[in-house]
């Protein structure tokens, strides 16, 4: 009990006497987490969004038209090279997959807007979605639809709400009527607001020019213990052929996530967004703690003449830039979720904040405020105790 | 006899250098005894301060050389300044203290110098009551008049039980009685302690605590430097 009041931290003290000080520190560097998680949120929900269909497709290689940019551009392939490719060692199975724009009419409105159609074959479990697996009978059925629950109630009408008082209910597609029969979960796209999944015969009978022979998709699954990439080889060796692409799902999805980095520069916006972040918040940092130093020198002067050697000084503000980095991270991370939570529920987009990418922000955070801490630390320098004898 | 605990024998120092060289100390020479209170007085300019940074181990030495206590600070290294430095106490005119620490923690700042003193809250609150300070161990030194700030840094010099004791011109932002009584208690507890005390003033009120009282002019200790 005794020790009690020997124990305290001047690093801790020092910020704390001035507290507007200190407030406008934590500020700076919790807008700074705010930005810096809000673009890596953003980011993951932009690529994540772009390669979620592709993440949940149930196949280790992927079969795509030649001149393929992204997922929902109009190319197709001849079907006749996905039976090529079934008859390779090594294949189990090959299955196609469509998928275009189609315009559905809002049911609260009427207008008509862009949603992304996937037809699959039903029973053939294409997709891994909630919902899809559970509603593979309302597939077979012809003319009815699943609807994705997370589509922008904005764009198509409240069709969630509908679903769930009146059950299944009839909704145009390009003029056609079809029965929106059950709801499962994707979100939202950089191309499309929205999603609708049906058989390939509804597919094909709500457009009549697309023809079964023309696949948007090759889904390819291999038989147990074998490797991708070697059948992925073997494929293209026995295909010879110029007008397809065949890729390991990985591959797949990051040639995704190139095509939108380099069309989009999602990529390069992300990494300014980050560095503004870490910009701001080292600026501000520094800014304080440069004033800290240079308002305190006569009193590090004091210690110095007393006997504290300079890694005592270097040790403080150290500290004390951790303790910035703390204080200004835990409101910047509540702040941030918050915008996670109101972004996915306005965009439809999924924005995850992750353990990962806390812990990741918290390490960059820190890294900037003592990076900031000890260039405001040169400044400990001036502090000489000769100076004090006046 | 009591042994010298700061001896320093022909010590020169300079600011500058070439043209631009400017000699303010000449070699000095003296011995200051365990529980000696020493002034030196003299006129601005004429190297007082100088002298207190050199003996210090504030400063590195040019010529001359300097023993405190057990050390020489001829040739010391940074580390071995340092060492030297926390065995004496300093008392600066402005006090110094910081201000975001209550009197008790400022004390306990200097004690954390000294792991191997025990029960440092017990010997920080201990300290301030000999200053006069007992009803003030949890204000911060904003809350404190200038007599008690002093007070305060003297408190802190003194907690470490230094063998020296360095002050400048600890009475210049006081008024004369408040002055005095400070002075008075530094010489009182020096004595108790049998702690050296050179003690660098313009203040001719304070000069009757001295052993002795140095005059510096120009560098060099004048006739008048006699024992009070």
């Amino acid at each position: 009990m005794a020790e009690r009041g020997t124990r305290f931290s001047l690093a801790w003290r020092l910020l704390a006497f001035e507290r507007r000080r200190l407030a406008a520190a934590v500020a700076g560097v919790t807008f700074a987490v705010v930005l810096i998680l809000v673009q890596i949120g953003f980011y993951g929900a932009m690529t994540g969004s772009a390669t979620k269909v592709q993440r949940n497709l149930d196949a280790d290689l992927i079969m795509v038209p030649a001149g393929f940019e992204y997922f929902g551009s109009v190319h197709d392939f001849a079907r006749v090279r996905l039976m090529q490719a079934a008859a390779v060692p090594g294949v189990a199975e090959v299955l196609p997959l469509y998928a275009t724009l189609v315009n559905f009419k809002n049911v609260d409105t009427g207008y008509y807007r862009s949603i992304m159609a996937i037809g699959v074959e039903p029973g053939r479990h294409e997709l891994l979605l909630p919902g899809v697996l559970a509603h593979q009978n309302s597939l077979m059925v012809a003319g009815h639809i699943l609807f994705d629950r997370r589509s922008l109630t904005a764009y198509y009408g409240d069709v969630v709400h509908r679903f769930a008082t009146k059950g299944p209910f009839t909704a145009l597609i390009t003029g056609r009527p079809v029965t929106v029969d059950g709801l499962f979960n994707l979100g939202t796209s950089f191309i499309a607001f929205g999603n609708i999944l049906m058989s390939a015969q509804t597919y094909f009978a709500l457009q009549p020019d697309l023809k079964p022979s023309l696949p948007n998709f090759g889904l390819i699954r291999l038989k147990p213990g074998a490797d991708p990439v070697a059948v992925r080889d073997r494929i293209k060796r026995t295909l010879h052929a110029g007008d397809v692409i065949v890729e390991t799902k990985q591959a797949f999805i990051q040639r995704e996530i190139d095509y939108w980095n380099k069309t989009a520069a999602i990529g390069f916006i992300f990494i300014v967004g980050v560095l503004m972040g870490v910009l701001v918040g080292s600026v501000i940092v520094y800014q304080i703690l440069f004033t800290d130093v240079t308002e305190h020198l006569p009193e590090y002067a004091v210690l110095k003449a007393m006997g504290y050697p300079n890694r005592f000084f270097t040790g403080t503000v150290f500290e004390q830039s951790l303790i910035l980095s703390v204080l200004g991270f835990v409101p910047g991370l509540i702040i941030s979720w918050l915008i996670y939570r109101y972004t996915a529920a306005t965009t439809g987009y999924t924005m995850d904040l992750t353990v990962l990418t806390a812990i990741g922000v918290l390490a960059l955070t820190a890294a900037m405020c003592v990076v900031a801490g000890l260039a405001a630390m040169r400044h400990l320098s001036r502090a000489d105790p000769a100076e004090l004898f006046r | 006899m009591s042994a010298p605990v700061i001896r320093f024998n022909d010590l020169s120092y300079s600011y500058g250098e070439g043209v631009l060289r400017r000699q303010v100390l000449f070699g000095l020479t003296e011995r200051i005894n365990a529980g000696e209170v020493v002034i030196v007085k003299g006129p601005s300019g004429s190297g007082k301060t100088t002298l207190l940074s050199l003996l210090g181990a504030l400063r590195g030495l040019q010529t001359g050389q300097v023993n405190i206590l057990d050390h020489r600070l001829d040739g010391a290294s940074k580390d071995e300044q340092l060492a030297v430095r926390r065995e004496i106490g300093f008392v600066f005119q402005l006090h110094n203290l910081i201000e975001a620490l209550t009197a008790t923690q400022n004390l306990i700042m200097a004690l954390r110098l000294h792991p191997e003193i025990e029960n440092p809250l017990e010997v920080a609150h201990r300290t301030l009551e000999a200053v006069g300070l007992k009803h003030a161990f949890e204000l911060h030194p904003q809350q404190f008049s200038g007599g008690e700030r002093q007070r305060v840094a003297i408190a802190r010099a003194l907690v470490g039980g230094p063998k020296i004791v360095l002050a400048d011109e600890p009475t210049a932002s006081l008024d004369g009685v408040t002055g005095h009584t400070i002075v008075k208690m530094l010489r009182g507890l020096a004595n108790e302690q049998g702690t050296a005390v050179l003690l660098v003033t313009h203040d001719v009120r304070i000069l009757d605590v001295a052993d002795r009282i140095l005059t510096l002019q120009d560098g060099r200790f004048v006739e008048g430097s006699d024992d009070v």
